[in-house]
């Protein structure tokens, strides 16, 4: 607390430094229900991290446990090396950004940035240097008197933006903060807000529901669901290395089959052998992306050789979406629309195969 | 509901209702406006000479001023003690539990369900054994009791619109819970309070059955100053005086509470 406090005083420009944020088995329980589930997870300094679920998964009340706006049921929550679970909000110098801004309405721009600064006893000249240089940091110098009304969406989440970092917060909250922007701006701000994470060091844990933004902006994501952390990863292994039928499911599309993994080959529950990677053995599941599966001539030696027939053919914008109806079940292949070739027609007999390097082994999941 | 649906006749029966509706409720209370400013001395609606004796005499004789006096000052002190304690409950309401919540904010209104006659009287039963009847702050603080809805309800509606979301980034921002009621919580209800205590120092002015069990002898509001006027000597044309001052400082109080809600209504459109 101390430490923050002082820093403050200090003359601006400011070079922030996030501290990591760690969970210890923390748990937030209503009545019977679970909100959140004996979460672990390790968030490091100046790491831009992602919780990403479903609702009702709990990403949001791992936010409020953080903030401290609810108070965890059992765990540890530990701010650098201090364990802030015990400590009131306004006392943890975590700054929060929320989806509707939450500007103070009765403030005018200025006012609002500057209000954690005046609430730490700032002295007024240092405080109008600070807002000017988070004003600036978010491109909003010119807007220092207006009022809040006066702004459009966009703008009031760059001025919530600014007054959560005005103060050198030891970590950065995010909550769906772009959610209430339409699609462009959205792209923009999910620019600025990584641009601007990288530039101060800071530490950002940012809950939202969408995939794509999870994905360009983080470093690593937590996936949840049901309260529980399903799997905390880079983007790409999240995508080709899922931990478990749930996350593969959550990002894309994929062909999950069901069986038994022994010496490099997989049998499916039906009985058929696939080449596969993975060297453990014991029940598991084969997760194959539809972008994977490729036909005829493409299929090399050492891909698994199976048929299908074409139940259902789309065009999905740039990609060809083919269903097959084959021994493994029903079948999702997607191809890139590079040739002029037409699209197979329903009830043709296609051979197809995958890379086996890219064919991804789940184990234990059943 | 679109009243288009109703017809051409439908509308012009709506319209004539609303009309009929709208001057029912206004006219008693104008009719005396003219009537309050006539030379005259008996009760024509349409004076044939001016003259403003009838407020002389409110401010002149001393029994109408005194009366004047005391009941604003009861009214400033009642709705000012019902101000402070109704914008206190109503953010502890709002912070209690959804269950504990409804049993006290029933309390808290229940002075505007029990009719006032059995408020009176249990007021009199306590303060007569007490000896306070016929004092002036016990009768104030009566009248706060009585009032405490007014301030509540506009201020707690007030509460449940501001977004639960504006205390949580006070407090992220360093806020505690003090400083974050006097910088955002107080700023966003102004409007509100200022409207509950105008509602209340109104009701608090005009009451009559309360005061009638409590004032005693000596204390005499100017309800209690008027009503006794009307039941002595008939009508004295000093009340139509009266009830014009205080019709004037209703519709007074009315408008700058609609301008000031209107402007922060603006303003908080934005936060919403």
């Amino acid at each position: 607390m101390t430490t923050a406090t002082t820093s403050i005083a200090g003359t601006a420009p400011i070079n922030t430094r996030g501290v990591g944020v760690r969970f210890e088995q923390l748990s937030k329980r209503y009545g019977d229900f679970y909100a959140v589930d004996s979460l672990d997870l390790n968030v490091a300094p100046g790491e831009f991290l992602s919780i990403l679920g479903p609702s009702g998964s709990g990403k949001t009340t791992v936010l409020m446990l953080i903030a401290g706006f609810v108070a965890p049921t059992s765990g540890r929550l530990l701010l650098g090396d201090q364990d802030i679970s015990q400590i009131p909000p306004y006392k943890r110098n975590i700054g929060v950004v929320f989806q509707n801004y939450a500007l103070f309405p009765h403030l005018d721009v200025r006012r609002n940035v500057g209000f954690p600064l005046e609430v730490r006893g700032v002295p007024k000249d240092e405080i109008a240097k600070r807002v000017n240089w988070a004003l600036e940091r978010v491109h909003m110098e010119k807007f220092a008197d207006r009022r809040i009304s006066q702004l459009s969406g966009g703008q009031q989440q760059r001025i919530a933006l600014a007054r959560a970092i005005v103060f050198e917060p030891r970590a950065l909250l995010m909550d769906e903060p772009l959610a209430a922007l339409d699609r462009n701006l959205r792209q923009d701000m999910q620019y600025e807000i990584r641009s601007l994470q990288r530039s101060l060091g800071q530490t950002v844990i940012y809950v939202t529901h969408d995939q794509e933004e999870a994905l360009n902006l983080s470093d690593r994501v937590a996936v949840m669901n049901l309260g529980r952390l399903q799997q905390v990863d880079t983007p790409k292994n999240l995508y080709l290395r899922p931990a478990n039928p749930f996350v593969a499911g959550f990002f894309g599309e994929a062909n999950l089959l069901s069986g038994k993994t022994q010496g490099g080959v997989f049998t499916t529950d039906a009985g058929i052998r696939l080449p596969v990677t993975e060297t453990r053995e014991g029940p598991a599941v084969l997760c194959v992306r539809p972008e994977m599966i490729v036909f005829g001539d493409e299929r090399k030696s050492d891909f698994p050789s199976l048929t299908g027939t074409v139940l259902e053919t789309r065009y999905r914008g740039s990609i060809l979406h083919i269903e097959l109806d084959t021994p493994l079940g029903k079948i999702n292949a997607v191809q890139h629309i590079n040739t002029t070739n037409d699209a197979p027609a329903e009830g043709t007999t296609l051979e197809f195969g995958w890379d086996p390097n890219l064919g991804h082994v789940m184990m234990g999941q059943v | 509901m679109n009243e288009y649906l109703l017809g051409l006749q439908g509308r012009r029966v709506l319209f004539a209702y609303a009309i009929v509706l709208i001057l029912f409720i206004i006219l008693p209370a104008l009719v005396l406006v003219p009537i309050s400013i006539s030379a005259d001395d008996s009760f024509v609606i349409i004076p044939e000479a001016f003259s403003l004796r009838w407020y002389e005499q409110l401010v002149g004789d001393p029994r109408w001023r005194n009366a004047l006096v005391l009941s604003l000052q009861v009214a400033a002190v009642a709705s000012v003690m019902a101000t402070i304690a109704g914008v206190l409950g109503a953010i502890g309401i709002s912070r209690a539990s959804p269950k504990v919540a409804k049993v006290l904010r029933l309390i808290f209104i229940a002075p505007i369900i029990v009719p006032l006659m059995v408020i009176g009287v249990g007021f009199y039963m306590l303060y007569a054994r007490m000896r306070l009847v016929g004092s002036f702050f016990p009768l104030c603080l009566a009248h706060a009791v009585l009032v405490l809805p007014f301030v509540m309800l506009p201020v707690s509606a007030r509460l449940y619109s501001i977004d639960k979301r504006l205390e949580w980034a006070a407090a992220s921002l360093g806020a505690g819970p003090y400083r974050t009621i006097f910088r955002v919580q107080l700023p966003l209800l102004a409007p509100s309070i200022f409207a509950g205590f105008v509602f209340a120092f109104i009701f608090s002015f005009d009451e009559v059955v309360v005061a009638q069990f409590l004032s005693g002898p000596r204390l005499e509001t100017l309800p209690r100053r008027m009503w006794e006027g009307i039941q002595m000597g008939g009508l004295e044309k000093t009340i139509t005086a009266v009830t014009t001052a205080q019709l004037l400082l209703a519709v007074v109080a009315m408008l700058i509470i609609s301008i000031w809600q209107r402007r922060s209504a603006t303003k908080a459109a934005s936060s919403k």
